[in-house]
C-alpha cells in the first residue's frame, strides 16, 4: 500500500517490555520501517515513568510519539502506570497501545476504560505476533496522525 | 440481503458525520469490505449521544465496536461527543477514531487529550479514502482486541 504520508518525520516509539525475545522482534520490525521508527526500550513501569518525566539517567530523553506498554512488566501495576500517563496533562496525548498475552476480557475493558488507545494481544506464535506489530507500526507511522511534539 | 443489524457476529460501526459525500464514500468502502460489518450513520453529536445511550428512536441500537467521529458538525460537535463519551462509565471503553479533514495541530492534540483512540485525516479522493479506511479496518478489526460486546 502506498504511504499517504511517507514524507513524515521519523516517530519515536517507547517500548516498555522485559521479555528479550519480544524486544528483539519489535526492534527488528521497527528497524525495517525505513528509519521511520526510532525505538527506545524500558524494562519496567518505574523506568518508563522516569523516562517520560526525564528524570535521573533519562534527563535527555525524547518525548515518544507512541508507547507500547506490556501489561505484564516486573514490579509494575499496569493500571497505575496507565493512570499516571493518561492523568498527566502533558503526557496524556501520547497514544498508548497495551500489549498483553492475556485474553481476559476484564483487562481489555479496564485498559480501554483507563484510556489505552488500543489493546493488542500477543499471539503465541512469533509470526502472528510479528504480523500484529508490523500492521500496528504501519498504521501509526503512515495512517494515524500523531499528536504534535 | 443485508445481514440483520443485531447479529452478534457483526462488527458494528457508528459513523458520526454530517457530510453526505463522506457518508456515501464510507458506505461504499464498507460495503466492499472483507469485514462482516454493519454501518450505522448519525448526522451530528446530539444524535450520536442518543444512539449511544439508546434513547428515543435508538432504543434498540446495537453497541458499536468502533465509532468514527467527525469533529466539525452542527448542534453538537465531535469534541463534545468525545468529552461526553469518555466521561461516561458505560461508554468510555468504546474506541473512537476521529476522522476529520482538519489537520490543525490544536485539533489533533485536543482530540488525543480528550482520549480519542486515534486521529485520522480524511483524504480527498475515493481511492485514497478507500486506502485509509482499509488501514483503519486492518488495525481495529484485525490487530486490535476490541472490548467485548455487552
Amino acid at each position: 500500500m502506498p504511504d499517504p504520508q511517507s514524507s513524515r518525520e521519523p516517530i519515536d516509539v517507547l517500548l516498555a517490555e522485559d521479555a528479550e525475545t519480544e524486544i528483539d522482534l519489535v526492534r527488528t520490525i521497527m528497524a525495517n520501517r525505513d528509519g521511520r521508527c526510532r525505538l527506545t526500550v524500558v524494562r519496567d513501569g518505574d523506568e518508563m515513568m522516569a523516562y517520560l518525566r526525564r528524570q535521573g539517567a533519562h534527563r535527555s530523553a525524547v518525548r515518544p510519539d507512541l508507547i507500547l506498554l506490556d501489561l505484564d512488566l516486573p514490579k509494575t501495576d499496569w493500571r497505575d502506570v496507565l493512570q499516571q500517563v493518561k492523568g498527566d496533562s502533558e503526557l496524556c496525548v501520547i497514544p498508548v497501545i497495551a500489549l498483553s498475552a492475556s485474553e481476559d476480557e476484564r483487562d481489555v475493558i479496564d485498559a480501554y476504560s483507563r484510556h489505552a488507545n488500543g489493546f493488542v494481544l500477543k499471539a503465541r506464535q512469533a509470526d502472528a505476533f510479528a504480523d500484529s506489530i508490523r500492521t500496528m507500526a504501519r498504521f501509526w507511522t503512515s495512517v494515524a496522525i500523531l499528536p504534535p511534539k | 440481503m443485508s445481514p440483520a443489524p443485531n447479529d452478534p457476529d457483526l462488527i458494528q460501526i457508528l459513523l458520526v458525520e454530517d457530510s453526505e459525500t463522506d457518508v456515501d464514500l464510507l458506505r461504499e468502502v464498507m460495503e466492499d469490505s472483507r469485514i462482516h460489518n454493519h454501518l450505522s450513520v448519525v448526522r451530528d453529536g446530539v444524535e450520536a449521544m442518543a444512539y449511544l445511550r439508546r434513547q428515543g428512536q435508538y432504543a434498540d441500537a446495537p453497541r458499536p465496536d468502533l465509532v468514527l467521529l467527525d469533529l466539525n458538525m452542527p448542534r453538537k460537535d465531535g469534541r463534545e461527543v468525545l468529552d461526553e463519551m469518555k466521561s461516561d462509565p458505560d461508554l468510555l471503553h468504546i474506541p473512537v477514531t476521529v476522522l476529520t479533514s482538519s489537520r490543525a495541530e490544536q485539533d489533533i492534540a485536543k482530540a488525543y487529550a480528550r482520549h480519542a483512540n486515534c486521529y485520522v485525516k480524511k483524504p480527498l479522493g475515493l481511492d485514497e479514502f478507500s486506502e485509509i479506511v482499509r488501514a483503519v479496518e486492518g488495525f481495529w478489526f484485525s490487530v486490535v482486541k476490541l472490548p467485548p460486546k455487552g
